[in-house]
């Protein structure tokens, strides 16, 4: 994951932080602490995070 | 689904081998064979002594029906049955560990007795001590064996059985049970005082003994109240083995009244629905057996695999979704039946959503099925199933659906009457994948179509397969309606269709619209000279899953290859069974692993080159690095790479359409295509290992290039600071795709980019002005 210092909301000009997120998908939602700006809200999930992600997509479909 | 289901009850995959249904003792062949086949003995010894409980009597005294029903035994197999009866003998002869096995189970309150100590007596008293009953045996000699000591004389017909290889055996067997025997204490009665306490009695007094009137009766009689009596064993005239099978079924049957309170006599049935694969019956000569009939240790292993194993897999063998998964069909009916039953995702398992979507519909399953089970209709009825039930994932279709869509819209479909004729007689239907891949096999067919029916039109379309996959029956018969409407504008043409899918597809949904197929089509207006000219090298023709049945058309495309000069090798089982490529099903988003396995298989058919008449198939081949050419590029050239077409990208496909339309337009209408504006604006470039890893991911260009406006245009990104880019999201249907990307001159150079189907809520808040919701 990316560093937190080098991540800036770039419409907020402040750095992200780590906070709850909400995630849904086929009816399963469960929430997550990721990086997001402590403004707008606008979040951040890495390359890294995603391929997480998708196991839990996989899960959820199988479920 | 009621229909689909019932057929299962024919599946004769569970019917046991020949040799297993003759023996008494049922013995589990494929563990044990597959076992000696390894020189595993230890394990081997275990599977024969769990079936027979004394194994050096059975190994001696085993007469071998088994023998007698041993397909490689029959006279056309060469008449040499597997030595089954040498192979245990080896076993009993080389296991190291006999030590039998002390299973630490509670105690039952049940007590059994056993009268006469011969072997059927010791062999239920074993196996209910083992159970941990309370079991004692009442023997009226004073010794143990029974009539064993009558026949066990050393002799070769006797197996070499002496007195002192079965009293050892008896003593190693017995010898983690505590089993009262009473020696010399004859029961005249069985209402006497001391029989009292025992809630089962097993008379097994041997040959001539005491019956005590059980003998006519056909169940078991039930003495004070609730005491059941059995009898059996040498008894009942049976020889030493079936006695001993006896005493093992009795004390199952004895187990079976002390918990249910139902008394029966054990059933034994001898018999089996199992078929052999006739190509499987071979001559292969059998092992020599020493003196001791035994197998040397070095030919155990050659004999275990010449075993056939005979139990149905038929399709196992064939059918990719059953390899692949390992499913047996019971299994597969049972997950799909528990999926499909109406209850809460939640509180019920729901193991088969993603297995009844890797179905590649190519209907094999009941050509090769013995009982003809059609798991491929239950497939998709199961999908359809899904859909309604709201339970489809959207991801496992959602891309080919918007696929179709792309296909139908008005940048890529093309229904047409040629200028100036009002009804085509003909029309050809060239199905909605051709153009995308490879645009000039539509324009370069049209073009030759035309010369030869001047009234030919063109329906450039999707025949609606991809929702028929999807499982939204309403869409698919929307699209039926559109097609017919369609076809209806042109006059109501015979259709000359290139792809067998849609062949099949519009033969089901559309039966009155008459059809031929593009390749018979051209031999019936007498071939044409082929641009292209085979050499010294053997090709294969692979003949689609949708072409099975069609001899005709097979026939056709493999004389249209062999004019031009094609020297053809038959496939070996491709030839005559039609499987998929792949592609059927739309199965690669559910389960991108199963489609590689599918289309290595395929391709590890043959060496030889493939010559295909559908160009999935051709795609699908082309993307596991095999040699493929379509029989249109035989006819009207190839791209000149002699079967090494590069394949266009998922957003190469779409823009080959859009391309393939305008250019047709402009040849045989005249036209000028009135494009669709773009939704984006910006310049975006991306770099070929990127449009590589976006076409794996199943992401367009214009997608991606639209999230990066999007980020620019509302300011929405994040600042990677280090990296000097940036990086943002956006929902387009129901996935979601983010961009890394940096400013590049006027415009953008993509860094990376990737996408998931799990939504971020709330994300309309967070797109808009932040609004104080606590998450």
């Amino acid at each position: 994951m990316e560093k937190e210092s080098t991540l800036i909301c770039d419409k907020c000009k402040v750095n992200l932080s780590l906070a709850d997120v909400h995630f849904s998908y086929l009816d399963h939602n469960f929430r997550h602490k990721v990086l997001r700006c402590p403004e707008c809200g606008q979040v951040y999930l890495s390359e890294e995070l995603v391929a997480r992600i998708k196991e839990v997509e996989t899960t959820f479909e199988d479920k | 689904m009621e229909k689909y289901y019932e057929q299962f009850k024919n599946c004769i995959q569970k019917e046991v081998p020949f040799c297993q249904a003759s023996c008494p003792f049922h013995i589990e062949i494929t563990d044990f064979i597959e076992k000696t086949g390894r020189n595993a003995y230890d394990a081997a010894y275990k599977t024969y002594r769990n079936a027979v409980t004394f194994p050096a009597i059975v190994a001696a005294l085993c007469p071998e029906p088994c023998k007698k029903n041993c397909p490689r035994g029959k006279e056309a197999c060469g008449g040499n049955a597997i030595e089954l009866l040498g192979l245990e003998r080896t076993v009993v002869k080389l296991t190291e560990n006999k030590e039998p096995v002390y299973y630490n189970v509670p105690k039952k309150k049940h007590r059994a007795a056993i009268i006469g100590a011969g072997i059927s007596g010791l062999a239920c008293a074993l196996r209910l001590a083992a159970k941990k009953y309370d079991v004692e045996i009442f023997e009226a000699s004073g010794r143990l064996g029974g009539h064993l000591w009558e026949i066990a004389d050393g002799s070769p017909s006797a197996g070499g059985l002496t007195p002192e290889v079965f009293l050892a055996e008896f003593e190693l067997q017995l010898k983690q049970e505590d089993i009262p025997i009473h020696f010399n204490t004859k029961v005249t009665n069985l209402l006497q005082k001391d029989m009292e306490r025992f809630d089962a009695i097993y008379v097994a007094t041997g040959k001539g003994g005491h019956d005590f009137g059980l003998l006519k009766e056909e169940a078991p009689l039930t003495i004070n109240k609730n005491t059941a009596c059995f009898a059996g064993g040498s008894l009942t005239g049976k020889d030493a083995i079936e006695a001993l099978a006896e005493g093992i079924n009795m004390a199952t049957a004895i187990e079976v009244y002390f918990k249910t309170g139902k008394s029966a006599y054990p059933e034994d049935k001898r018999t089996t629905k199992v078929q052999v694969d006739p190509s499987k019956l071979t001559f292969i000569k059998g092992p020599a057996l020493d003196e001791a009939g035994c197998i040397k240790a070095e030919d155990v292993k050659e004999e275990s695999e010449r075993c056939l194993r005979c139990q149905c897999d038929s399709c196992r063998i064939y059918c990719d979704l059953v390899s692949f998964t390992g499913k047996w069909p019971l299994r597969i009916k049972d997950e799909v039946q528990a999926t499909l039953h109406d209850g809460q995702a939640d509180v019920k398992a729901q193991p088969a959503k993603r297995l009844i979507n890797i179905c590649t519909h190519c209907g094999l399953c009941d050509d090769v099925c013995p009982a003809e089970i059609d798991m491929d209709n239950m497939f998709l009825e199961a999908r359809a199933n899904l859909h309604r039930l709201n339970k489809m994932p959207w991801a496992f279709h959602d891309f080919w659906l918007r696929d179709m869509a792309f296909a139908d819209g008005e940048q890529s479909a093309l229904i047409r009457t040629p200028t100036g004729v009002g009804k085509s007689e003909y029309a050809f239907f060239p199905g909605c994948q051709m153009g995308a891949s490879e645009p000039r096999y539509v324009s370069d067919t049209y073009r030759w179509l035309l010369c030869k029916e001047p009234s030919m039109g063109i329906l450039l379309k999707c025949c609606g397969t991809p929702v028929k996959w999807a499982g939204d029956t309403k869409k698919h018969a929307d699209t039926i309606d559109s097609l017919r409407s369609d076809w209806e504008g042109l006059g109501k043409p015979k259709l000359v269709i290139a792809c067998p899918s849609c062949m099949n597809n519009i033969s089901e949904f559309l039966p009155d619209v008459e059809f031929i197929s593009l390749y018979e089509f051209i031999e019936e207006r007498g071939g044409m000279i082929p641009a292209m000219r085979g050499g010294a090298e053997p090709w294969s023709v692979f003949d689609p899953c949708a072409s099975a049945g069609n001899d005709s058309l097979r026939k056709t495309v493999r004389d249209l290859a062999v004019k031009a000069g094609f020297k053809l090798e038959a496939l070996p089982v491709q030839e005559n069974l039609s499987a998929c490529c792949s592609y059927g099903g739309q199965v690669s988003i559910a389960n991108p692993a199963y489609a590689d396995y599918v289309i290595d298989k395929r391709i590890k058919e043959s060496n030889n080159p493939y010559i295909t008449y559908c160009v999935n198939c051709r795609d699908s081949f082309l993307s596991g690095g095999k040699k493929s050419i379509h029989i249109l590029d035989i006819l009207f050239g190839d791209d000149g790479t002699g079967g090494h077409a590069i394949l266009p990208t998922s957003t190469e496909r779409r823009r080959n359409r859009t391309e393939l339309k305008k250019a047709m337009l402009k040849e045989f209408w005249d036209e000028d295509m009135i494009e669709k504006e773009s939704k984006t604006y910006i310049k975006l470039k991306i770099g070929p290992d990127m449009k590589a890893k976006l076409d794996r991911e199943h992401i367009l260009e214009e997608e991606i290039t639209e999230v990066v406006q999007c980020c620019e245009t509302t300011g929405r990104k994040i600042e990677l600071a280090d990296k000097a880019t940036f990086s943002g999201y956006h929902r387009i249907g129901h996935m979601t795709y983010w961009v890394e990307y940096r400013c590049e001159g006027d415009g953008f150079e993509l860094v990376n980019a990737y996408s998931h189907r799990m939504k971020i809520d709330l994300e309309a808040v967070w797109n808009g002005k932040r609004v104080d919701t606590d998450m």
